[in-house]
């Protein structure tokens, strides 16, 4: 006699522990309910079993066509230059391990619970990013990620490097063009390692090379920064991290 | 690097340390995604091959067509592409992606309402050997689609998802945005359904 869904409940375990075995013990001795189990599981199994005509369908090369078509680049092109690191560096986080020098730094004098610090990790050709150790190859890629926290956290971020020539070179505003004078980048307060957009690449002469972190109030511009690390002047109300390096 | 003034300047680069494909291998749904984000069109690659048997198999169910599955699968895929820019890495997409191939599974239902029974015919891509046994093989799944057609719409949706995609009840409730009571009731409603059709009606 077939009982309703109970067999199909059966099957899927979804029944009360006494109600199953009550089933098993009528299986024991019924014909009939156990030949309508297996037509039952024969059921499901046909529902599972993969249906062959579209067994070797690889969709691959005409999705790719598509998306080609349909919106060229549109989507990658644009987050490309800002994304790809976050993508990266997303996947960082469970195998990074901070050096001693590269930790969350105090940030001011009054309140201990309040840091801010950047970390560092370095692409070496195409291997997966790790986190900046004691030495940096000319042309390795970088990329940051950075804590702000706090009850009044900063409001722009300056990363650069000074090498042993002491030639400056800008992370954080990119500064690729001497015409212009970047502003910091701006950033929100972030409790855990918020990645910054872009994968820098390097060609650096060797010997050791500082870069420094700078958290400011304030968006200051690359030249102004320049000017003032000219004149070996600090920088007011901001905090200044470094991480020192050697350049093999 | 560029150079200006004797100082030296950075250069920020497309990445070319793209993970080869035996890479994207370990990487989660979400990683995949943001990659893609991120620019690297190889990880959607990896993600469309990750899934399509899955997909397929849903969209073959739904609609008893391995032509029609094929390109309501390519379609689902690309759709899914288009949130690449603001897809939420909450360790979901099954849920994302199975939700939009029902839908165009919905939709290509609408258009080929006609069709579908012609369609539903042996598949040309069906390569087995012309033997007893796969003549039979053929005829039962034949017969298992055409009452899965006679389903009810709301009960073939979950009875497929919990079948032919492999889903848990509580992902088809997300993907369907019901209750997991009612995924109950309607995927055990929908068996007994299929099985009194396959019975002819006599129980």
């Amino acid at each position: 006699m077939r009982r309703s869904d109970e067999l199909f409940r059966y099957l899927e375990e979804e029944l009360a522990v006494a109600r199953a075995k009550e089933i098993e013990a009528e299986l024991a001795t019924s014909t009939d309910l156990a030949a309508a189990l297996e037509e039952d599981r024969a059921l499901i199994d046909s529902l599972r079993s993969p249906d062959p005509s579209v067994a070797n369908i690889d969709l691959v090369a005409g999705v790719r066509r598509r998306i080609e078509e349909e919106a060229p680049r549109s989507v990658a092109a644009r987050a490309r230059r800002w994304l790809v690191p976050l993508a990266l560096a997303a996947g960082l986080a469970l195998v990074y391990v901070p050096r001693a020098d590269d930790g969350f730094t105090a940030k001011g004098l009054s309140g201990g619970d309040k840091w801010a610090g950047v970390k560092a990790y370095v692409i070496e050709s195409d291997a997966a990013p790790r986190p900046l150790g004691d030495t940096l190859a000319r042309d390795d890629s970088v990329v940051f990620t950075y804590t702000n926290l706090g009850d009044d956290p900063y409001a722009y971020l300056m990363i650069f490097g000074v090498d042993e020539a002491g030639e400056v070179h800008w992370y954080y505003p990119a500064y690729t063009d001497a015409a212009t004078d970047p502003a910091a980048v701006r950033i929100r307060s972030e409790s855990g390692d918020a990645p910054l957009p872009d994968r820098i690449a390097h060609d650096l002469s060797g010997g050791r090379f500082v870069i420094n972190a700078v958290f400011l109030r304030e968006p200051l511009t690359v030249k102004a920064v320049e000017a003032a690390l000219a004149r070996g002047e600090s920088f007011e109300d901001a905090h200044v991290q470094r991480i020192e390096v050697k350049v093999p | 690097m560029t150079s200006d003034g004797g100082r030296a300047r950075l250069t920020v680069v497309p990445s070319t340390a793209v993970p080869s494909a035996e890479r994207f291998q370990d990487k989660s749904d979400d990683d995949l995604m943001l990659l893609t984000r991120g620019g690297v069109e190889a990880a959607f690659d990896a993600l469309v091959r990750r899934h399509q048997g899955r997909v397929l198999q849903i969209a073959v169910k739904n609609l008893g067509s391995a032509a029609l599955a094929e390109d309501a699968a390519q379609e689902a895929f690309v759709e899914l592409y288009r949130y690449v820019p603001r897809y939420r890495p909450e360790g979901k997409l099954r849920v994302l992606l199975y939700r939009i191939v029902l839908n165009r599974c919905r939709m290509t239902h609408r258009t080929n309402r006609r069709s579908r029974l012609v369609l539903t015919e042996p598949a040309e891509r069906t390569v087995e050997p012309i033997a007893e046994e796969a003549v039979l093989r053929r005829e039962r799944q034949q017969e298992l689609q055409r009452a899965i057609d006679q389903l009810t719409p709301t009960l073939e949706s979950v009875v497929t998802l919990r079948f032919a995609g492999d889903l848990t009840q509580p992902e088809i409730a997300e993907v369907l945005k019901i209750p997991v009571g009612t995924v109950k009731s309607r995927l055990f409603h929908g068996l007994k359904k299929l099985r009194e059709i396959l019975d002819g009606g006599a129980r």
